[in-house]
């Protein structure tokens, strides 16, 4: 028994070498030719860096953007899209995706030569850009350049990418607006006939919610949206980039900075929270749950932001169809409009080509298509000759395709086809979703944190002492809510709030 | 002069020795070190770590700004000065026993095993904690605490328990990579000492507090000298990661590293977390040449340096 | 040795059996977690007795085999490669440091230990890489850097060298004439097998288990070793935080499971587990040949 145990680990261990072996081979290439690319790059960087660029040369951008691909999918992307550009603008892309957080901030605050980004990954989004002057200011680049993309980006979404009037990011063509709700699995709905309305309010999902607990008690009626007591924000609050001192209603004109943890709202939703998770319609461990994808297993309902198409996003990642009753009606607010959307680095050795780029992504369907969904018959097809649907190719896995398609994390999704199972009119809902938003007192302020660091630093951590145990209801609010609220007051959110308003006030009288 | 040149000729062969090491050391550790500054100044990335502002001290000041600074001060020191202590009894005496395990085979196979935990990265030690702690599905509520017909207990709202259940973790998780360590100084002490002993009618316990124990004595000393150099610093994982993040335990689970983290996570100020860095770095550094200086008094042949 | 204490032996096992069921249940956990069928998971949490069985989360990791397989063959080879490059630097620098008769040693030991204290930080250290050295997207990045020779180890090494090698021996080659080097690798080295097994034993583990060098320093899928590949398949959540906080509407569809999750980590484990008796059984030879010299 032994000896047998013996010789297959034996044999396995052999097995293992050989491959690496094999795979080592395979991989010294592949580094050289990788080693070869990045040497191109820095070389035509620094060669054109000096206003060569104009001179007919193709210069090699390197785009960062979102979601995970391959790198092989990748570069065959870059390859079929420079195939356009350098036609066009004189320009050949290498392409990046995927990288977190981390590598997105070591390679900035490095200098990294990258010319196109996307920061949806970046803590912080645009603001946090911004304050490490990570971005080159764009007024007289898309002056120049991108007339186009100017003529397809909603001003009102573009001013909300101003910084102390410098203009720093084009906002993408998705969702500017934010509409808070519930979602809820539709079989469970339709089994116990209960009628969703499509806006309704708090003590509407109270009742659905007890009437599933009823009818399932094992079923958790309230689950967070993601691992960690995930929660989308759900009252009409313009948090002013950080949440902290913030306008208590959107909707309002009143542009009075408040703080967030000691409004009413915020303590009523405490208290209707603590009372929902008494009653057991609240997933117990909401707070600490390691799980993501909990209406696919024992969740009925989660909070989500709606947007058009969110139904059919929903179903094709759990492969669960979902109702959605909105208790917010559409807002717009700086964060959201700016948020997840593109910037030139300062690092950049040709913003001009950069420029000419992003443009030709707001303006050019095919270039916009290829990098959203990747290549023809690879990674989709069309599903019939009308060219306005597209679909996973036959055979191929849609969630194990080289090229993920994050339709909204690119300047432009909507001059491409959709994907089968939404509207053909969605990029109409979506236009006009994002019209309807009313737009907060104060969209368009951008709030500059710097002049009080060590105030909310320490605010962020009395917050994460009590934020998100309180919004769940696995804290008291009778007993903990003051405490919270003065041990904020401990760490300085009356000096934040006083500067935020002081900017606030300013930004509001340049206005006007 | 001629001093120097008899030793360069004497000895340069172990200079020469020497050499890959500090030039590896100076590339990687040295000119790094060029960006302690960063802690001094106004970091932006456009004019780049020489060309921004200089600010003095204010990027500390966030550190010391509020009573939090206690808090995470002392738990910091708590926990590391625990661990040092236990996780060094608990390796140590392992290690002894494990020697005297007659079963070459049984010695191997329980080596292997217990240097499993070390293995599995504290992200995934935190879905096996939660495995065993959540309050809905987890083991001890479900199956221990009912089996003795006892309350459920909410473990991630409840601090009291978490100073136990993180030296546990910790222990649970190092001694198999710390046992290695002092298991081959063991396998390393010269036989015939043990003999002699025998030969002077020594009893097991004679032998291990008269040969094995003396022979472990400069490990000891030089790990825990080396343990107090991060006595500011934490595992990451094991306080933030393996509590779930959870709010009503941060008075027991805060740390430097968590504070800095919560509170820099959102503005990216890296000014702020290097001048945080060279905070845990000098109070490391002061202590351990104050306890090398004692040491060298003591036994010259254990210090450091 | 004695041959008595009976007791003490039955003693000894039951501790360690006790020791090897605290180590070893959480991994069995983490096993069967990886082959339960990811409904039952959410619903009835973690068992060593799933209800449901599901291979799951091995076949989604196989859509990926090509990757896979690269992967592991490029962890063997950095940890081989890399650990004896390690070892090399360790011992060079160990030997002489634990020779008390030579001058300016503390010198070079404190030159050592003040790496351990300070550092410049990543983005210092990223800067000098990418730039200077344009490590990026080659195999040196995940052999270099943090991890080619590290204080920790030298300095055990060297506590091992001072109290286990008696200088008599060291001496005595020397009036011989044998030069340092003869010395360091003739009769020194033969005699420090315990240490060089046991800190080549750390070292592959570290080489192993590394992902940071990874992260920071690829970008080329095709470069991947094991463990990076496993931290990025599982480091996705982050990018979902961030569009939720710009208040977008998030779309959690690629997020791994936990069973996948659970996979990856048993995936990266398990090689450890097959090699190390092999490595271990060395081990134990140098440990008795070490024994015989001494």
């Amino acid at each position: 028994m032994m000896r047998l145990w013996k010789r297959g680990a034996a044999v396995l261990l052999a097995c293992l070498t050989a491959a690496s072996l094999a795979a080592c081979g395979g991989n010294t290439d592949s580094s050289g030719d990788s080693g070869n690319t990045s040497g191109d790059s820095n070389a035509s960087g620094s060669e054109s860096a000096g206003g060569a660029a104009d001179n007919g040369e193709i210069v090699k951008l390197v785009v960062w953007g979102v979601g995970t691909a391959d790198t092989e999918d990748c570069n065959e992307v870059a390859a079929a899209v420079s195939e356009i550009t350098r036609e066009k603008i004189g320009v050949e892309i290498e392409l990046v995706r995927g990288q977190d957080a981390e590598q997105i901030n070591l390679a900035l605050s490095s200098g990294e030569p990258i010319d196109l980004l996307n920061y949806n990954n970046v803590n912080g989004q645009l603001a946090t850009i911004v304050r490490n002057s990570y971005a080159t200011g764009l007024d007289e680049l898309v002056e120049q350049y991108g007339q186009g993309a100017l003529e397809v980006i909603n001003p009102v979404d573009l001013d909300a990418c101003r910084f102390g009037g410098v203009l720093y990011a084009l906002p993408d063509m998705k969702d500017t607006s934010h509409s808070a709700g519930f979602s809820m699995r539709k079989d469970i709905v339709d089994e116990l006939g209960i009628t969703v309305p499509e806006m309704g309010t708090y003590d509407d999902m109270y009742e659905i919610l007890k009437k599933v607990h009823e009818a399932y008690p094992d079923m958790y009626p309230l689950v967070p949206t993601w691992a960690g007591g995930g929660m989308q924000e759900s009252f009409p609050v313009d948090p002013l980039g950080d949440n902290m001192g913030v306008l208590e209603n959107a909707f309002d004109d009143s542009t009075e900075v408040v703080n967030y943890y000691a409004m009413d709202s915020y303590r009523e939703f405490c208290e209707m929270m603590y009372k929902w998770n008494q009653e057991g319609l609240i997933m117990p461990d909401a707070t600490t749950t390691t799980e993501n994808n909990l209406l696919s297993g024992n969740g009925f309902a989660m909070f989500e932001n709606w947007k058009p198409g969110k139904e059919f996003e929903n179903y094709k990642s759990t492969g669960k169809e979902v109702v959605f009753m909105k208790v917010v009606e559409p807002y717009k607010f700086t964060d959201c409009s700016n948020g997840n959307s593109f910037i030139i680095p300062f690092s950049s050795p040709h913003p001009e080509k950069a420029m000419e780029l992003w443009n030709l992504m707001y303006t050019d369907p095919e270039v916009s298509n290829l990098l959203i969904n990747g290549i023809e018959g690879k990674h989709w097809v069309y599903t019939d000759d009308s060219k306005t649907t597209i679909t996973t190719p036959e055979g191929v896995d849609p969630n194990a395709s080289g090229y993920s398609s994050v339709d909204w994390s690119w300047p432009n999704q909507q001059i491409t086809p959709v994907w089968e199972g939404t509207d053909t009119d969605l990029w109409e809902q979506l236009n006009k979703f994002n019209n309807e938003g009313h737009p907060s007192p104060a969209h368009g302020f951008s709030w500059d944190s710097s002049s009080v660091m060590n105030q909310v630093t320490a605010c962020n951590n009395v917050i994460s002492s009590y934020h998100t145990a309180l919004r769940w209801g696995t804290m008291d609010p009778a007993e903990n809510l003051p405490k919270f609220i003065s041990e904020l007051e401990a760490a300085g959110m009356d000096e934040i709030i006083a500067e935020k308003q002081r900017q606030l006030d300013e930004f509001l009288a340049n206005k006007q | 002069m001629k001093k120097f040149g008899k030793t360069m000729k004497r000895f340069w062969p172990l200079y020469l020795m020497f050499m890959p090491g500090v030039i590896f050391l100076f590339i990687n550790c040295y000119i790094p070190m060029f960006g302690i500054q960063i802690a001094f100044r106004q970091y932006n990335a456009r004019d780049g770590i020489y060309g921004s502002p200089w600010c003095g001290l204010s990027n500390f000041e966030f550190l010391f700004r509020t009573s939090d600074a206690f808090v995470m001060i002392r738990n910091t020191l708590l926990y590391n000065l625990v661990f040092i202590a236990l996780g060094t009894v608990l390796a140590v005496a392992i290690a002894i026993i494990l020697n005297e395990v007659r079963n070459k085979r049984a010695k191997q196979l329980y080596q292997t095993i217990i240097l499993i935990p070390y293995l599995i990265s504290m992200v995934i030690v935190s879905y096996l904690a939660f495995a065993f702690l959540s309050s809905g599905n987890g083991y001890i509520n479900n199956s221990l605490l009912a089996a003795l017909g006892k309350e459920p207990i909410d473990w991630y709202n409840t601090p009291k328990y978490w100073p136990v259940i993180l030296v546990i973790i910790n222990v649970w998780k190092n001694l198999g990579y710390n046992m290695i360590l002092y298991y081959a100084t063991i396998c390393g002490i010269d036989h015939t000492l043990y003999e002699a002993a025998v030969v002077d009618g020594a009893n097991r316990w004679q032998q291990i507090r008269n040969v094995t124990l003396p022979s472990l004595r400069s490990t000891i000393i030089i790990l825990t000298l080396m343990a107090l150099g991060g006595i500011f610093r934490s595992d990451f994982g094991l306080f933030y990661q393996v509590p779930q993040n959870s709010g009503p335990l941060i008075s027991v689970t805060q740390t430097i590293d968590t504070y800095v983290y919560r509170g820099l996570m959102q503005t990216n100020n890296i000014g702020m977390s290097s001048a945080a860095g060279v905070y845990q770095s000098i109070v490391g550094f002061v202590l351990v040449v104050t306890a090398n200086f004692i040491v060298r008094k003591v036994d010259s042949e254990s210090s450091l340096f | 040795m004695v041959e008595k204490g009976k007791g003490f032996q039955i003693f000894a096992h039951i501790l360690f059996v006790i020791l090897v069921i605290c180590a070893l249940a959480p991994f069995i956990l983490l096993l069967m977690s990886s082959l339960t069928e990811e409904q039952t998971l959410v619903t009835n949490g973690y068992s060593f007795f799933p209800e449901k069985f599901s291979t799951y989360a091995y076949e989604y990791l196989m859509t990926k085999s090509s990757a896979v397989i690269r992967g592991y063959g490029i962890s063997f080879l950095v940890t081989i490669v890399g650990t004896l490059c390690n070892l090399l630097f360790t011992t060079l620098y160990a030997y002489p440091l634990s020779r008390r008769e030579l001058p300016g040693r503390n010198i070079f030991a404190f030159y050592l230990f003040f790496t351990m204290l300070f550092s410049g930080g990543l983005v210092p250290s990223y800067l000098m890489w990418t730039q200077t050295f344009h490590i990026r997207n080659t195999i040196f990045a995940l052999l270099i850097p943090n991890l080619l020779m590290s204080a920790f180890n030298v300095i055990m090494m060297r506590t091992y060298f001072t109290s286990n090698i008696p200088d008599a021996v060291v001496e005595a080659a020397r009036v011989d004439g044998a030069s340092e080097f003869k010395i360091l690798f003739g009769i020194v080295l033969p005699m420090a097998l315990p240490i060089i097994a046991t800190i080549g034993l750390l070292v592959g583990l570290a080489y192993w288990n590394d992902w940071m060098n990874g992260l920071y320093y690829l970008n080329d899928d095709r470069m991947f070793s094991i463990q990076v590949l496993l931290m990025n398949i599982q480091r996705d959540l982050d990018s979902l935080r961030q569009q939720a906080q710009s208040g977008g509407s998030v779309n959690t569809a690629n997020l791994p499971s936990t069973s996948v999750r659970m996979a990856l980590t048993v995936m990266g484990v398990l090689p450890i587990m097959i090699v190390y008796p092999f490595v271990q059984q060395y081990f134990v030879k140098g440990i008795a040949i070490g024994a015989v010299k001494g």
